[in-house]
């Protein structure tokens, strides 16, 4: 790991969601660079460079991806499964967040090979005790796969 | 005692009953012989003739001696010694008298017929010749002047006398022996016709038991006179004649005249040969007749036969089998259930008047017709597929539904049973059929009703999902604003403080108005108002009177199809359908300086009329053709609403029993939506226009 950048590939298209998101990243040392896609298709268009992401430079492989469930265009799930069943992309770490607990989600986004899954909460505190929680362990303390 | 006695002194019995008869004769002359000499003796005896009478005891001895012998069953030998006492009586009276001149002599020809009588060939010729000898021993005797004759013997004597007994021997004897043989063959005569006879008697008692033991019947037999040569059987008593008051009486003697004139005739011509049968009626019961003549080894009719079976009982069983029939037939035509039965070939044998009613065919055509005849030609192979397994591996009853032959769509449910013969054989099939025609509608109308049901329950169950997912989303970003709200006043950051009040607001707002979307999509599965046929172009003409602002606002052309159909319909969700699309072309039009938007009809291939929205917008990728319509989603999340309004559309559409689709070839080309409804008068036809456009002016 030669570049020490944490990276976060946020996939949220509710942009007050996004923002709590970034704020609360933000406030901390091990701070990550956020990307931010608002719907499925620009996601999958960063991942698999194509159109304005061609350049390998201009889109770094994330050590983590936050994606949401419900998006426009291509569906979260969808974006999920692409991944997962992506040989250059399926060992990058997804976390579903997502404001659905219905076990028809949970169920299919394990069965996609989602590596977890959590359920944005209710509450300030909360909200940010989670996502202190979900950056230390996907970006400080779990191992990223070598590319 | 006498019976003792005369038990006692009985002849002998012997096993031939040539010997006993033969006994018998010698028992009598012995008898006779004591008799005599016994009372000669006693008559001497007083006279004083003492010679004379111990010669007479002497032979009395003699004649005891050979009764005692025959009583011990020495027959032949007590015989011989009778005879010898004749032969010696007789010498010895020659001899004291004149000799062979004596008449005392002709003793031997008695002697002779006796011995002819009672002894066999050989001792007879025996006996001839000893009295030869003592004839010849008396003439001799005479010769030479020993006895007292007064006469001188000569040899001519001796022959003249062997001459005469000579005779006298041969024909006594051929006389006993022709006596013997006729009496022989008249034995046998006799033994022959016994035997004869009880051939004959076994015989009838034969036919007779035969005729007596006939089951239910009675054997009458005539001869040419009419009269009766047997009557008998178990039959006959329950006429109340009997076999003794028959037999042997002429016909008119024996029963009353009316009768006998009803069966003479019968009788008559069965006795000219003819032979048939008849059946009559006799007080309650039946009897079945067979005439029948009885001829001899000549060819003649000897006899007229009558037998006579009591059938009442068959005959009653077969009557109440025939009712038994009618009744079950009177059943099977009156049932509301059709019946027909098949053959093993499953051709149909018969048809119950019902049939007409349940497969619409006339039952008196379809006989010797195949089972296919009554099924629709679709369903046919499967049926006969059916019966034929329950013909090759008897299966048991089987019930089916299938189509009726016609084609108006009518079911039936035919309940298919077997008919075996007692030996497992298939023979056919009863098939009782009803019409469930009226069962199936119901049927699939429930079935309708449960996959309506079910889809509106995954419908809502999406709905709910859905709304929570997207009614949590404004919760959340509210509270998180909220808690960074209290930090930007602490640190005194008024910028972010004002920011963050406006996201928290305008979270407040996208809920409120997902709310009332939610609301009003609920509301779209209850019609608002009763429907009602409303031209389409009025329907058009007020949902763009509300859209005026928004229109003019972006400068755009509309363009709207002269006369279109009048629909049926709740006309203020369908002025909501078209605001709707209207709104959504005029939001994607941005891009244009001259956004044109087009409404108007064109036709299905099957001549139905299909409405459009068309503009010259952004257009949509094909492959987010069916997600747009989808609740709260969004091709672009920055783009306003809240993504309910093509839910709305599409349900409003969905109600009034139409469809609803986009085309668009892609980004830039524009988008058409289209959408069908209950037209009034279909198809569109060009001369009805100006009609139509008064109807919906006056309406």
């Amino acid at each position: 790991m030669a570049d020490a950048t944490l990276r976060v590939l946020l996939v949220e298209d509710n942009d007050d969601h996004a923002e709590l998101i970034r704020r609360t990243l933000g406030e901390q040392e091990w701070a990550p660079q956020i990307v931010h896609m608002s719907d499925g298709e620009s996601a999958l268009d960063y991942l698999y460079r194509r159109g304005a992401w061609v350049d390998p430079d201009q889109s770094p492989r994330p050590h983590v991806i936050l994606l949401d469930l419900r998006l426009p265009r291509i569906d979260g799930l969808d974006v999920l499964t692409s991944i997962k069943q992506s040989a250059d992309l399926r060992r990058i770490p997804v976390v579903v967040l997502t404001t659905s607990s219905a076990e028809r989600d949970i169920i299919h986004a394990y069965d996609a090979h989602a590596n977890s899954y959590l359920v944005k909460p209710f509450g300030f505190e909360e909200f940010r005790n989670l996502m202190h929680d979900v950056g230390v362990y996907w970006l400080t303390r779990n191992t990223v796969s070598p590319t | 005692m006498k019976r003792v006695l005369s038990r006692q002194f009985q002849p002998p019995r012997f096993d031939d009953e040539e010997q006993t008869r033969i006994a018998q004769i010698q028992h009598l002359l012995l008898l006779i012989c004591l008799a005599i000499a016994l009372s000669a003796s006693g008559i001497n005896a007083l006279l004083g003739r003492s010679i004379s009478t111990i010669a007479l005891l002497a032979s009395s001895s003699v004649a005891c001696i050979a009764l005692l012998l025959l009583y011990v069953r020495r027959l032949r030998l007590s015989i011989i010694v009778l005879l010898s006492l004749f032969i010696a009586l007789t010498a010895s009276l020659q001899f004291i008298g004149r000799g062979a001149h004596d008449t005392v002599t002709s003793l031997y020809a008695t002697v002779i017929v006796i011995g002819s009588l009672l002894l066999d060939r050989h001792a007879f010729i025996a006996m001839v010749a000893v009295i030869l000898l003592v004839i010849a021993g008396i003439v001799t005797a005479e010769m030479y002047g020993w006895t007292r004759s007064p006469y001188d013997g000569e040899p001519g004597d001796w022959l003249d006398l062997a001459l005469i007994l000579g005779l006298t021997a041969f024909a006594s004897r051929l006389l006993s022996e022709s006596l013997q043989h006729s009496r022989a063959l008249a034995r046998k005569n006799a033994e022959a016709l016994e035997a004869q006879t009880a051939a004959l008697r076994a015989s009838e008692e034969r036919y007779r038991i035969l005729a007596a033991n006939l089951p239910d019947s009675a054997v009458l037999i005539f001869d040419h006179d009419l009269r009766f040569v047997l009557a008998d059987g178990p039959e006959l008593a329950a006429t109340g004649y009997s076999k003794e008051g028959l037999e042997g009486r002429v016909l008119y003697e024996a029963v009353p005249p009316s009768f006998a004139a009803q069966v003479e005739g019968n009788i008559r011509a069965v006795l000219s040969g003819k032979r048939f049968s008849a059946e009559i009626p006799y007080e309650d019961r039946i009897y079945h007749y067979h005439y029948v003549p009885l001829i001899d080894d000549g060819g003649r009719v000897k006899y007229a036969m009558i037998l006579a079976r009591n059938v009442t009982e068959q005959r009653r069983a077969q009557a109440a089998l025939r009712e038994r029939e009618a009744q079950l037939r009177m059943i099977t035509e009156n049932m509301g259930d059709a019946i027909t039965q098949l053959d093993a070939n499953l051709t149909i044998v018969y048809a119950s008047p019902s049939v007409q009613r349940v497969f619409g065919r006339i039952p008196a055509e379809l006989g010797g017709a195949h089972v296919s005849a009554l099924i629709h030609p679709d369903d046919a192979s499967d049926v006969i597929r059916r019966l034929e397994r329950m013909r090759d591996e008897g299966a048991s009853a089987v019930r089916v539904e299938y189509r009726g032959p016609g084609s108006q769509g009518v079911w039936l449910e035919s309940e298919i049973r077997p008919l075996y013969t007692t030996h497992q054989q298939f023979t056919g099939a009863i098939i009782t059929t009803r019409d469930i025609t009226e069962r199936k509608q119901i049927e699939a109308e429930r079935e309708r009703l449960i996959a309506e049901l079910e889809q509106k329950n995954a419908e809502l169950e999406r709905f709910t999902y859905t709304a929570s997912h997207d009614l949590r989303s404004p919760l959340i970003t509210i509270q998180g604003f909220l808690g960074y709200l209290e930090r930007d006043l602490e640190e005194g950051n008024t910028e972010r403080t004002r920011s963050d009040i406006r996201r928290i607001s305008a979270a407040v707002q996208k809920m409120e108005r997902l709310l009332s979307d939610l609301l009003e999509l609920s509301r779209i599965g209850r019609l608002s108002a009763p429907p009602q046929e409303v031209a389409f172009n009025a329907i058009v003409q007020d949902a763009l009177d509300l859209l005026a602002g928004k229109i003019a606002e972006r400068q755009a052309h509309i363009s709207i199809a002269p006369d279109m159909p009048v629909v049926y319909g709740d006309r203020g969700r369908l002025v909501e359908v078209i605001q709707n699309l209207v709104d959504n072309a005029l939001k994607f039009c941005d891009n244009q300086k001259e956004p044109v938007i087009e409404i108007g009809v064109t036709k299905e291939s099957s001549g139905s009329p299909v409405f459009f929205v068309r503009d010259n917008g952004i257009g949509i990728d094909p492959k987010y053709h069916e997600q747009i319509f989808g609740l709260f989603n969004k091709l672009d999340p920055r783009s306003e609403g809240t993504g309910v309004g093509l839910t709305i559309v599409r349900r409003i559409i969905e109600v009034h029993g139409g469809r609803i689709w986009v085309e668009s070839t892609g980004p830039g080309a524009g988008a058409t939506f289209y959408f069908t409804l209950p037209v009034v008068a279909t198809p569109v036809q060009e001369a009805s226009h100006g009609r139509r456009d008064a109807q919906s002016a006056s309406g």
